[in-house]
């Protein structure tokens, strides 16, 4: 490569490091330090008052036992499970009923799009109204059931409100996947008589999977960071819906930056885990682009 | 393989719904277009609730499901004088600021790995693609102290950072995508005619992403004007604070004023819903590039 254009390279993708240094990898090195060090005033071994930082290694991951951690861990995955599952489900059952309709499908699109366009914040609010003691969920149920006080039920309302949310968005993307099935792969499985059933599970579901494996990858990652709804509809510090983000934040405010550096350092482990497995299990081939464009170089 | 699938996406959509039409009975089709209307229906009603709620008169307001015998639009008033047009001022400016962000260094970014193979290229776009696992609330203690290092608490220029770092890597993937899908021959052409360098650019290449650009922009100000967690965090005084937070800061132990919370709500939430209409095609087929052959 020329000199001038190793300049010119370095001048064009540098702002791009140098943003991601500052918002990604500079914040990830301090929370991984501050994960390892207490702040503020304490008293030492010998009694003494010391101020300042102290190195204490992995005690500020000693909470990682304790009850709360477990227990936001333990909602963080029931909720990424629980959602996700439900929204796959009811989204390619969306995306099929889209494929099918024939006049209006922009409108019955746009209509279905809205809730994933809405700040997650202003419809966790929504919500909240939604689930009150006396209000619209309970009216339409006939039942006086406490949506937002601790307990199961305020689980399951933060699992509707999160499927309606994504569920379309899930929809969409497979919607986008059906789209490019050529209509000749039908005929086929029509002229050699398979039934819808075996239509849908041996030529639809097979040939949407790479943009369905696309979307769910994604779905993951924002689930188990998962924070506006529960603390927004439920509140902050409610054990029933506190998340592993809840955790860190209700933590950080407390002026606990140790253990809340340290859970946060366990979540990106957390969520590198699930993303590793999840390409390595269903082939996620997001790279594939990068490398056939390597190969071409 | 790139975007190039966008135009194909598009025309294998327009084939697609001409075809099942004429080999679908009709009782069937009458029956899909109930079912996916009622689901449109389902998916706005919790919409229409917040709407009517703010247009309820307060007298009102503890008689949910039903219309209002008349509508109050002073709710509406009742945010702006309320102070809430400062915080839209703030969401507002933050949004701007993080899109103008992203196009400043994402484009350069996105149009010169699309155009030059050098060495590190894979790398960059891996680990640009990377950034987007590491959400900011795993890493809300590092983000706090830097910022706080900086004297940017409370301060628009920290959200807009943050807000633009995190929303990079889609807009560098979504923008090579697009530049890889020009032939570089149109450009060249233009070179060979006399426009110069930057003049094949800026009157070839750069109308031809539009589509591109435009998408990743307005991708990127949605994301930054729906943004909570870390405002919540960065923000301490109340006028500082966007929409987001600040509307939710209304929810505490004594009574909430519904209307006046949800007449604020459907002012933070039609721009974004207006501006999700106009993308919403291309940020499909942008997510789906590089999955779907």
């Amino acid at each position: 490569m020329r000199r001038g254009s190793r300049w010119f390279a370095a001048l064009m993708i540098s702002p791009t490091l140098l943003v991601l240094v500052l918002v990604v990898l500079y914040p990830l090195l301090a929370a991984a330090r501050e994960s390892m060090y207490v702040r503020g005033e304490g008293l030492d071994a010998d009694g003494f008052v010391v101020e300042g930082e102290r190195f204490v290694g992995v005690a500020n991951y000693a909470g990682l036992v304790g009850e709360r951690f477990v227990n936001a861990f333990a909602n963080t995955t029931v909720f990424t499970l629980a959602t996700v599952a439900v929204e796959t489900v009811l989204g390619v059952a969306m995306a099929l009923v889209m494929h099918g309709v024939l006049r209006g499908r922009g409108l019955v699109r746009a209509s279905i799009l809205i809730p994933w366009a809405v700040p997650t914040a202003i419809s966790g609010l929504m919500w909240r109204w939604v689930f009150q003691a006396d209000g619209v969920a309970n009216a339409i149920i006939g039942q006086k059931i406490l949506w937002t006080t601790e307990g199961v039920q305020a689980k399951l309302a933060v699992i509707i409100a999160d499927t309606w949310k994504t569920a379309p968005f899930i929809g969409l993307l497979v919607l986008a996947g059906l789209q490019i099935i050529p209509d000749m792969v039908y005929e086929a499985a029509k002229v050699d008589g398979a039934s819808a059933w075996q239509t849908f599970w041996r030529i639809t579901l097979p040939l949407v999977k790479p943009a369905l494996v696309v979307a769910v990858l994604f779905r993951i990652l924002q689930a188990l960071a998962m924070f506006d709804l529960p603390f927004v509809m439920i509140g902050r510090g409610k054990f029933s819906v506190e998340t592993l983000s809840a955790l860190i934040w209700d933590e950080a405010t407390q002026l606990r930056y140790g253990p809340a550096a340290a859970y946060g350092i366990v979540l990106i482990a957390y969520v590198s885990v699930i993303v590793f497995v999840f390409v390595r299990l269903l082939g996620a081939d997001l790279l594939a682009d990068a490398r056939s464009r390597k190969e071409r170089a | 393989m790139t975007a190039t699938e966008t135009p194909p996406v598009a025309a294998a959509s327009r084939a697609a719904s001409a075809g099942p039409a004429r080999r679908l009975p009709r009782t069937r089709t009458v029956v899909v277009a109930a079912a996916a209307y009622l689901i449109a229906f389902l998916f706005l009603f919790p919409y229409l609730v917040m709407i009517l709620t703010a247009l309820r008169p307060q007298a009102e307001l503890r008689e949910p499901a039903y219309l209002p015998t008349d509508f109050a639009w002073e709710n509406f008033v009742n945010f702006w004088s309320g102070g809430l047009s400062g915080n839209l001022l703030i969401t507002l400016q933050v949004a701007a600021g993080s899109t103008i962000l992203v196009l400043l260094v994402a484009l350069p970014a996105a149009y010169y790995t699309a155009r030059h193979r050098f060495r590190g290229r894979t790398a960059f776009l891996i680990l640009v693609l990377v950034t987007q696992m590491f959400q900011p609330t795993a890493m809300l203690v590092g983000i706090y102290r830097e910022f706080s290092q900086l004297g940017l608490v409370d301060s628009i220029w920290s959200l807009i950072l943050v807000n633009g770092g995190f929303n990079l890597a889609f807009a560098v993937w979504i923008l090579n995508a697009y530049f890889s899908s020009i032939p570089r021959e149109l450009e060249e052409a233009a070179f060979i005619d006399g426009t110069g360098r930057f003049g094949a650019l800026f009157r070839i290449t750069l109308p031809l992403a539009a589509p591109g650009v435009v998408t990743a922009l307005i991708f990127t100000f949605i994301a930054a004007w729906n943004e909570f967690v870390v405002a919540l965090t960065l923000t301490t005084s109340p006028e500082q604070q966007p929409l987001t937070v600040r509307l939710n800061s209304f929810i505490g132990q004594y009574q909430v004023d519904w209307q006046n919370l949800f007449a604020g709500s459907v002012i933070a939430t039609v721009p974004v819903i207006i501006l999700f209409a106009l993308i919403e095609r291309k940020v499909v087929s942008g997510l789906t590039a590089g999955s779907i052959k």
